[in-house]
């Protein structure tokens, strides 16, 4: 918090949606207003023709009202399955892979389909929470453009003709020499049993795996400080520090979710508050969460980590020079709060760092708790077949070259687009005489094999897996597979005469953990205990080598939807805004401000050619030239990143990848293939990058202006989003230092003395009408929220919410019922643009008790309910979208088009939707409904066992999905129910509570844990 | 000059004036009363299926329960149409050769399912729940007609949303209390047996709404004397009925807590 200015509320605290809002908001805010950005292309059409088709339009919407209700069909069971009922959600323990290990799944399936994934309260991967790509996986089942039946060369072929040929090449080879076999990470027990059974009757083939993203660093690093390959298992509920060394592990990794809900079961200001020191070269959900976020490049945190080493006095530290971004004094604070916390502090080493990080900060942790730390266990591997996959990849290319593999079979994945340029794995590819590949898309590997088989989804397939936590998990199909689609596990159980049947397989290997059917309806068997003591390699801290690098540095990172392009043709992942940039359907450089300044890059709002065109005008694009190989990215500045750091995310740029994976045109987006620029030698991290303006222009569509709250410069300093410290949250200043708003704890008065008897909608209070039994509402807590969007998919797989493309992005005609603002927090009239606090605040529909949207609807399309919720009537609305002009949080989504028709007319994506809720038609008007179907479900219910719905019998799909808890939902009658609760905290708001609206969705302030010694970051 | 308008002009003239007037009137008024018809609700009108099945025979002839085939219809939104293996649990035994029951045959033998006419339908933004209806009285053929009597079935009511609001805006006239007690040598029949555990608070012989709507059915199937309001019901008549039944209705609703202005909002149906 800034100084205080007598003049500003808040301490002239400001907020930014991006550089524009801040630069030019002349531009910015007038634009941002608009509901039609590019309106000037719409001048180009004659009056004429404007009347001509409105006239035609009019004549034909009158049309599409006069339809028969077409005579339908009741088709039921010959044979009624055993507690099958129609309509009916029934949910099942399952599991798949995410990074590597298996978390375990909750599926809902109706009518025999799943429709939804949630997270397994039970186990400790997700305990009962998912991130964006675990929701959207039930998307990839559903899939069009999946890999449907196999195909020899691009002609379809069958299972028997495909696996007889394989089989023939296999038995062919002496002992099986010049088989191999190419895996992605071998996670499930199941196939481990059945590949060394085949690596026994085949004592020539070789089993190779590899993934783009993979730990073998964290593992090198593992072996460098303990001898052996350990993985660290945090438990952040007992972090007191938390240092996170450029780590994303709340959004990465195989434990994030359950992470996510650690770190925030430490971030509530009643109990005792953890402090997070994120020192990152981009800003992260762990940045987001941290208290104190200092920027860093890669290659700089090598002599972060030794100064940390040498100021805690570890044995053989060798001092080095603290890195110029960094300030001496956070580093002592830091490191004073270390030695404080002992054994109840932490620090995270990033898995892309170079082995020499990780392995210091493993000793740093050793030290800190002399080796027994409560705060990290480093456990022993629970992967069945572990290995170094860069070594693994390099292995199996060499072995190609050297003409030693005759035949490669490739189990999932997609090699060639995934592995680093110069391995040149395409080319090695047509060397090997017999090939197959199993796949779920075709793709850019399936184009150049033999054959290209259909692989089944984990929705579909019967498996097994380990957890990070080394516990056992199942995978049970539930759903037959919807094409001809089969695992690994079936047909490496083929080549090794094993049982047809998958099922037994799992059965054969789960024998060990206890009954079946109770491992089926939980998911999984009780943790392995893999935790052994460790000691620390002796003169670790003074062997440790240090990272040679020159010029800028290039990070190629996951991408955090699409991943490493394994979700590339996912439409909502596509469309899920990138958590920090706000980007859709594209990947950009990442360059800080400076960084970008220096190249010369103009921002798309300074262009001289931004007159007249739509607002998002276009992106400068670079030429980013690495060991030999350059690419063409347009730019996106991200704020936060460190300087001379350029990043860029895998998972874009594919030639093949179905209809919205494949790049297409600039149109479409699609975005750009980092994995050109990848080198096996540094297949995440490089250096010695030169970066040249190129003169061509990009049009990337990014999220961050759309639905803007307070655009009006003079509204700005309406504080929307409020945040304090825990010290003076003890001080009675739940809203910071400098606010001189008191708590409105009655909410009858505000600031401007308006209350609910000066309300021009006097009747309307609904809290005390005793006839009704709930009033819901719900509260959002920013001190909790990463902004890891997480909501956003949940709620689109929740309500069936469509995706609308590129093109209808960029004119922000996104349909998402939740989104997450992200904002810059400047000071007066200043922003720092290398570093400025970032927040993100998730908004939805705030159920206002007085709704503006409701006396606007010409046709009482939008209604409250007796219970508080703002309704949509979706069989009323006309769309004249007046409701929407008229919210001030702009929450109300307008399907311009069609957008739900692909849903309409692909058979296969109508098995997707949710048949509690409404498909939505075009022209018709849309929210977040606080979920009613879940309401309508639970109070039928307790109506039937006539009770009143109980406290946390209601959740929404947001508030289960998020991985850290922020969102809490009930009724709020009732002062010991959780919603009630939190709306009684002193740092409890409402949203623009000076509208006298009054919101049922509340936010509770943001509560930072600075050091004392420093200024607040933010 | 001749007249150029001879005297029945202002008779073709006034006839025109009524005809441009009354014509969009008449349209409407017509357009509406089609929709409201049977013509589009198709309300009343019986309905082909590939099996001539009778509710009238199996209901009120043969006394067989409407839960036997309709088994979810007290727990779940369906009410279920049942499998082809529900209809052979008899038909393998009798009317082994009928040419009606070849498709029931068919479709046990080759697995095939019968494919039965949608009779009773609602749009598909409007979300419907049999179970809670039917837990808190709502009689089947307060909604459905006099099932019992359909040799074809058809729909009993138009399904419009005027209908269905009438009852949620004044759901006293349709929580009817008129069978309250069991009678006769049924006391420890089937009914009790759905009572159990369900409301001990009621007398071992006082019935539960969702007692009392399937009391109803086995009146009608064992043939016994229905008394006034019961015959009513039994063919969905439930207009003006006799002060004592409002008031049971309106201590029905108390008693179930059950708030009308609630119910009749939007998202209760749609959503």
């Amino acid at each position: 918090m800034g100084k205080s200015n007598s003049n500003q509320r808040d301490g002239g605290v400001k907020i930014y949606k991006g550089l524009d809002h801040f630069e030019a908001p002349e531009v910015f805010e007038p634009l941002a207003a608009d509901e039609f950005p590019d309106r000037e292309s719409l001048k180009a059409l004659p009056r004429r023709d404007v009347l001509k088709l409105m006239g035609g339009a009019a004549v034909l919407a009158g049309l599409v009202g006069c339809r028969y209700q077409p005579a339908r069909k009741i088709v039921p069971f010959v044979q009624q399955p055993e507690g099958a009922v129609a309509g009916v959600r029934k949910q099942y323990a399952s599991a798949m892979v995410k990074d590597g290990y298996s978390v375990s799944l909750l599926i809902d399936q109706v009518d025999g389909r799943p429709i939804r994934i949630d997270g397994n309260p039970l186990h400790g991967s997700t305990l009962g929470s998912v991130d964006s790509k675990l929701s959207a996986e039930i998307l990839n089942l559903y899939d069009p453009d999946r890999m449907k039946n196999p195909e020899f060369r691009g002609d379809p072929t069958s299972w028997n003709d495909s696996l007889l040929k394989l089989e023939e090449a296999i038995n062919s080879a002496e002992r099986g020499a010049g088989v191999a076999i190419l895996s992605e990470t071998l996670n499930s027990p199941s196939l481990n049993r059945m590949a060394q059974k085949f690596l026994k009757n085949y004592p020539g083939s070789k089993w190779y795996q590899y993934e783009p993203v993979n730990s073998d660093s964290a593992r090198a690093g593992s072996r460098m400080a303990l001898g052996e390959s350990r993985v660290a298992v945090y438990d952040f509920t007992k972090a007191d520090v938390i240092v996170s060394i450029d780590s994303d592990v709340l959004h990465e990794g195989p434990f994030s979710i359950r992470y996510s809900r650690d770190v925030a079961s430490r971030r509530n200001p009643n109990g005792e508050m953890s402090r997070i020191y994120a020192f990152e070269s981009q800003p992260t959900t762990v940045g987001l969460a941290s208290d104190h976020r200092v920027r860093l490049k890669p290659s700089e945190t090598l002599a972060l980590v030794q100064v940390i080493a040498s100021s805690l006095g570890m044995p053989g530290a060798t001092s080095a020079t603290l890195p110029a971004s960094v300030e001496q004094k956070v580093v002592d604070a830091a490191v004073a709060d270390l030695k404080g916390a002992g054994s109840r502090a932490v620090l995270v080493a990033g898995g892309h760092l170079p082995a020499q990080v990780q392995a210091a900060v493993i000793a740093i942790n050793m030290f800190l708790s002399g080796g027994s730390s409560q705060a990290v266990t480093y456990a022993v591997d629970p992967q069945p077949l572990a290995v170094d996959q860069g070594q693994s990849l390099n292995d199996l290319v060499g072995a190609i070259n050297a003409n030693q593999v005759s035949t490669l079979i490739i189990l999932g994945g997609n090699p060639v687009y995934t592995t680093p340029g110069d391995v040149k794995f395409g080319d090695a590819l047509a060397k090997v005489k017999l090939k197959a590949h199993l796949t779920s898309h075709p793709c850019e590997t399936s184009k150049l094999v033999d054959y290209a088989l259909p692989s089944a989804h984990f929705l579909e397939s019967w498996g097994d897996g380990v957890a990070y936590d080394g516990s056992y998990t199942v995978t049970q199909p539930l759903i037959e597979p919807l094409y001809e689609g089969r695992t690994s596990l079936e047909i490496i159980g083929k080549f090794v005469g094993a049982s047809a049947d998958a099922q037994e397989l799992v059965r054969e290997t789960a024998k060990g953990f206890g009954d079946w059917n109770e491992l089926l309806a939980r998911g999984f068997a009780d943790d392995a205990k893999l935790a052994t003591p460790v000691t620390v390699t002796a003169n670790l801290m003074s062997s440790l080598a240090p990272i040679k690098t020159s010029g800028i540095e290039l990070l190629v990172l996951p991408d955090p939807m699409i991943g490493d392009g394994r979700n590339s043709n996912n439409m909502w992942l596509q469309e899920t805004p990138n958590p920090i940039t706000n980007l859709t359907w594209d990947n950009a450089l990442l360059l800080s401000q400076k960084t970008a300044d220096s190249l010369g890059i103009v921002a798309p709002y300074d262009k001289k050619s931004f007159a007249g065109t739509p607002y998002y005008g276009k992106a400068d694009m670079v030429t980013i030239s690495v060991s030999g190989e350059s690419l063409e990215v347009p730019v996106w500045v991200n704020l936060g990143q460190a300087d001379d750091v350029a990043i860029l995310h895998m998972g874009y740029g594919r030639t093949t990848a179905g209809d919205f994976g494949t790049k297409h045109s600039e149109e479409k987006g699609g975005g750009f293939d980092a994995n050109k620029l990848r080198t096996s030698a540094n297949p995440v991290w490089l250096s010695g990058v030169t970066l040249k303006k190129s003169p061509n222009e990009y049009v990337l569509a990014n999220t961050q202006h759309h639905n803007t709250i307070d655009y009006k410069k003079e509204d700005r300093d309406r504080e929307i989003y409020k945040s304090t410290t825990v010290t003076a949250l003890k001080n009675g200043k739940p809203f910071g230092e400098h606010a001189h708003e008191a708590h409105h704890s009655d909410r009858d008065y505000n600031e401007f003395g308006h209350g609910t008897e000066a309300s021009i909608f006097p009747g309307n209070d609904f809290k005390d009408n005793p006839k009704d039994n709930y009033q819901w509402a719900m509260t959002i807590d920013l001190s909790l929220c990463t902004g890891c969007n997480a909501c956003v998919t949940a709620c689109q797989a929740e309500n069936n919410i469509a995706t609308v493309g590129k093109q209808q992005v960029l004119r922000g005609r996104e349909m998402h019922w939740i989104r997450v603002d992200r904002y810059y927090k400047g000071t007066g009239e200043t922003l720092d643009k290398n570093n400025p606090p970032i927040i993100v605040q998730p908004v939805t529909c705030m159920h206002c008790e007085q709704a503006p949207c409701e006396p606007v609807c010409p046709v009482a399309a939008t209604v409250h309910s007796h219970e508080g919720l703002n309704q949509m009537v979706y069989n009323r609305c006309i769309g004249t979208r007046y409701c929407s002009n008229n919210c001030p949080y702009k929450v109300r989504r307008f399907n311009f088009f069609h957008f739900s028709q692909r849903a309409d007319n692909v058979p296969v994506l109508k098995m997707l939707q949710n048949p509690d809720v409404t498909v939505r038609y075009r022209g018709v008007m849309e929210k977040c409904t606080y979920c009613v179907q879940r309401i309508n479900h639970s109070r039928i219910v307790a109506k039937k066992e006539d009770r009143l719905i109980k406290d946390g019998e209601v959740a929404t799909a947001c508030q289960v999905a998020c991985p850290s808890g922020a969102i809490t939902f009930g009724d709020m009658r009732k002062p010991e129910n959780a919603v009630s609760k939190t709306r009684a905290e002193s740092r409890n708001y409402l949203m623009l509570e000076e509208l006298n609206t009054r919101p049922r969705t509340s936010y509770l302030s943001r509560v930072t844990n600075p050091n004392p010694t420093l200024e607040e970051a933010h | 000059m001749a007249q150029l308008f001879k005297p029945y002009a202002n008779s073709i003239a006034t006839m025109s004036l009524m005809i441009a007037a009354g014509t969009p009137v008449l349209l409407i008024v017509t357009g509406s009363l089609i929709t409201r018809s049977p013509a589009n609700t198709k309300a009343l009108v019986p309905i082909d299926q590939p099996v001539p099945f009778s509710h009238k025979h199996h209901v009120k002839e043969l006394g067989i329960d409407c839960r036997y085939c309709h088994n979810t219809v007290e727990e779940q939104a369906n009410a279920s149409v049942p499998a082809t293996e529900v209809c052979m649990s008899c038909h393998s035994q009798i009317w082994t050769n009928s040419p009606m029951l070849e498709p029931v045959r068919n479709s046990y033998e080759t697995g095939k399912p019968i494919k039965w006419t949608k009779v009773n339908a609602v749009p598909d933004f409007v979300y419907f729940d049999h179970s809670i209806h039917i837990n808190r009285g709502i009689s089947c053929n307060t909604c459905h007609g006099a099932v019992q009597e359909m040799a074809i079935t058809w729909k009993g009511r138009p399904f419009s949303m005027a209908w269905c609001l009438d009852c949620h805006k004044h759901p006293e006239k349709y929580m009817l209390d008129i069978s309250p007690s069991k009678v006769g040598s049924h006391a420890d029949g089937e009914a009790g047996e759905h009572g159990e555990g369900h409301d001990e608070s009621h007398a071992a012989n006082v019935l539960t709404p969702r007692e009392q709507v399937f009391e109803l059915y086995r009146k009608i199937a064992s043939g016994e004397k229905l008394t006034e309001m019961e015959w009513r019901l039994s063919r969905g008549h439930t207009q003006h009925l006799p002060n004592d039944q409002v008031h049971a209705g309106y201590k029905r609703m108390e008693e179930k807590g059950i708030n009308v202005s609630q119910l009749s909002d939007c998202w209760v149906c749609h959503r």
